[in-house]
């Protein structure tokens, strides 16, 4: 538990702040995101992010939950990057089929 | 950000400029970055690996078989009085649960000086089984360079001598160290020049478009370093840091003397926070008090943690000191200890670490933040995958070189031998160092247990075997050199599970059901890392049109073809 809930709200939060992105938007939700919505997936992400740290600096301490937090976020970016890949909607792929 | 002109202007001739920098510091120093990588990344794995290479422990569940601290120490301080009597100069780690445990209790002992003209002895090192209190003979356990030869190669580069200059009597840093830190210090300048010349850093801040030629190692290359960045700059900082008075000793030198006036004891003290209460000794013989104790009564202190070094200093003289430290697991790195009056066992001073002085504390955290030295297994997983995140990004930026020269070529065009070099080396340097990694594995199960300098030999085929890799490289087209090499590495890691398990007794199956999860996780990992070459050696084949199988012929297999997700 102790590293799964800022795990999971990192990933949570670097995710709703791709989201909050319109191409990522795009590509993930097949539509370009109205303004409310980006603000609310900019809320969603950085709040997370927020909770996550929060949640490290309670558990571990300042010092390691610091850089806990970091090495997650590190981590939990390349992951929402990676998975992005997945489905990409870029030019020239955007007539793939599922 | 945007309405930057591309080019003209004071911002377009800026940041053109640092692209330069940025493209050929990376490309130079590529080399030299990417294997500190490589090999430094292991370092957060290195009890771990040094578990796996010396098979002959066996398979381990917990470390309760220890005797206790003092009688550990006792046991130690009595072979190193055998083997080498008077010995001014004691260092013993004991093995306790976590980083750095290598399963032994080590020990490190200094020679007194040499009567004028005699050479002096060389150090006593060795090993005692924690549970029997007996030494560990050359004969139970196959010698080995274990993780620590692979970690330490990042900064001693290994086969450059460890010899400094001395110029003007200031002993300048030894090569290893100077040409380490020439390449830290460019990294820092990469790393600046790279934030400077990465234009849409939080627009891209996720974007990865694979499949697109240059445009992908861009991405990639930027995806590494921003995602990451935090991380590279403390470890390339830290790093510098570290060998800070190595390379200003001006400043030493102006503050603690040089060459034989240099105040030594004050200047660890001061940098270090270490063996502050030592003293000079006065040359009058007196015995060493039973350790028991001192080892007690800093465990009252430190209630949360097990005693793991104790240094004694001027053994067998009036101004013996024993400095007893326990693990630190709260410290950060900025370890507290205890020093004892080692004649009357009473305390001289307890040093808290982190309430010490500010300029030691500060060096012994962003040590510690460089080693990962306080991490729990947890954190050490996302040192080691950003640590490789590292590495790629050093891999793709030297790629990105290539991809972009060879993407401006007209179809006509021939490459230049500088393109040609720079994209045949690649495939050397980067799989191929990878390669000589897995190599270094091969080489602790295969060569003959008993063989004189074996631990040289396993470094040695590491490099013969990069070297191999470099020439293969060189003589195959570029393209297909990454599939070959790439479907080497899958073969060269994935079959280092079944070498172990023809070789040892602590294979997958064994390790797995008795819940070792040190060597188990060892092997776990060489298949994880299989999987990612295979998928890496399959994207390559497809990009060189070469089919990987003979039987999976289908070369004009085009993506429409291919069945939809």
């Amino acid at each position: 538990m102790t590293w799964m809930i800022p795990g999971f709200l990192t990933l949570l939060g670097f995710a709703a702040l791709a989201l909050s992105q319109k191409k990522h938007h795009k590509a993930v939700m097949r539509a370009f995101p109205t303004s409310g919505r980006v603000r609310a997936w900019q809320a969603t992400g950085w709040c997370a992010l927020l909770f996550s740290t929060a949640w490290c600096i309670q558990t571990f301490g300042i010092g390691y939950g610091l850089v806990v937090e970091t090495a997650l976020l590190n981590v939990a970016g390349v992951i929402v990057a990676l998975t992005l890949t997945y489905r990409y909607g870029g030019p020239s792929s955007s007539s793939r089929t599922e | 950000m945007t309405n930057t002109p591309e080019t003209g202007g004071f911002h377009g001739a800026f940041r053109q400029s640092m692209s330069w920098l940025h493209t050929w510091v990376g490309l130079v120093l590529g080399v030299v970055l990417y294997f500190m990588f490589v090999t430094g990344t292991t370092g957060y794995a290195h009890y771990e690996i040094t578990r796996w290479m010396t098979p002959e422990q066996g398979v381990k569940v917990d470390a309760a078989v220890s005797r206790p601290a003092d009688e550990m120490v006792d046991a130690a301080l009595a072979l190193t009085q055998e083997r080498l009597p008077g010995a001014p100069l004691i260092y013993v780690t004991l093995p306790i649960e976590g980083r750095e445990d290598t399963g032994y209790l080590n020990i490190y002992a200094e020679p007194p000086p040499a009567p004028d003209g005699a050479e002096a002895a060389e150090p006593f090192e060795a090993q005692i089984d924690p549970a029997t209190l007996r030494e560990i003979a050359p004969t139970d356990v196959r010698e080995t360079g274990g993780g620590e030869a692979l970690y330490v190669m990042h900064y001693d580069l290994h086969y450059i001598p460890f010899e400094s200059i001395t110029l003007f009597g200031v002993s300048l840093p030894a090569w290893p160290t100077l040409i380490v830190g020439v390449a830290t210090m460019f990294m820092l300048v990469a790393i600046v020049t790279g934030i400077v010349v990465h234009k849409k850093i939080f627009a891209d801040f996720f974007t990865f478009r694979p499949g697109k030629g240059q445009r992908s190692w861009l991405d990639a290359h930027n995806l590494s370093s921003v995602l990451a960045l935090p991380f590279m700059i403390m470890i390339t900082y830290s790093g510098l840091i570290m060998y800070a008075y190595d390379y200003m000793p001006t400043v030493k030198a102006a503050a603690y003397g040089t060459g034989d006036a240099l105040d030594s004891v004050r200047f660890d003290c001061d940098a270090y926070n270490y063996g502050c209460a030592k003293r000079e000794p006065t040359g009058e013989a007196a015995p060493l008090a039973p350790l028991g104790p001192m080892i007690a009564r800093t465990e009252a202190e430190f209630p949360n943690d097990a005693i793991k070094w104790i240094d004694i200093y001027n053994v067998g003289d009036r101004a013996v000191t024993v400095d007893v430290w326990p693990s630190g697991s709260e410290s950060f790195g900025a370890y507290p200890y205890i020093t004892f009056d080692g004649t009357t066992g009473e305390v001289i001073e307890v040093n808290r670490g982190k309430e010490g002085n500010p300029v030691g504390t500060t060096g012994d955290v962003l040590l510690a933040l460089h080693e990962g030295l306080f991490a729990g297994p947890m954190l050490r997983w996302l040192y080691l995958l950003t640590g490789a995140v590292g590495a790629a990004m050093v891999a793709t930026g030297l790629v990105l070189w290539s991809a972009k020269r060879r993407q401006k070529l007209k179809a006509t065009e021939k490459a230049d031998f500088g393109l040609e070099f720079v994209e045949r080396t690649n495939v050397g340097i980067i799989a191929g160092l990878l390669i000589a990694v897995a190599a270094y594995f091969w080489a602790n199960r295969l060569l003959p247990v008993g063989m004189e300098g074996r631990a040289d030999w396993e470094v040695n085929v590491m490099f013969v075997t990069w070297a191999a890799m470099l020439a293969h490289a060189a003589l195959r087209p570029a393209r297909k050199a990454w599939v070959e090499q790439w479907v080497i590495a899958t073969l060269a890691y994935g079959l280092i599970p079944i070498l172990n398990a023809l070789t040892t007794d602590i294979h997958l199956a064994a390790t797995i059901l008795a819940g070792d999860w040190v060597l188990a996780s060892f092997d776990l990992s060489m298949i994880g890392l299989a999987v990612f070459f295979a998928l890496t050696a399959r994207k390559a084949a497809k990009k060189a049109s070469m089919a990987l199988w003979p039987t999976n012929v289908a070369p004009a297999r085009t993506r429409a073809m291919e069945p939809a997700e």
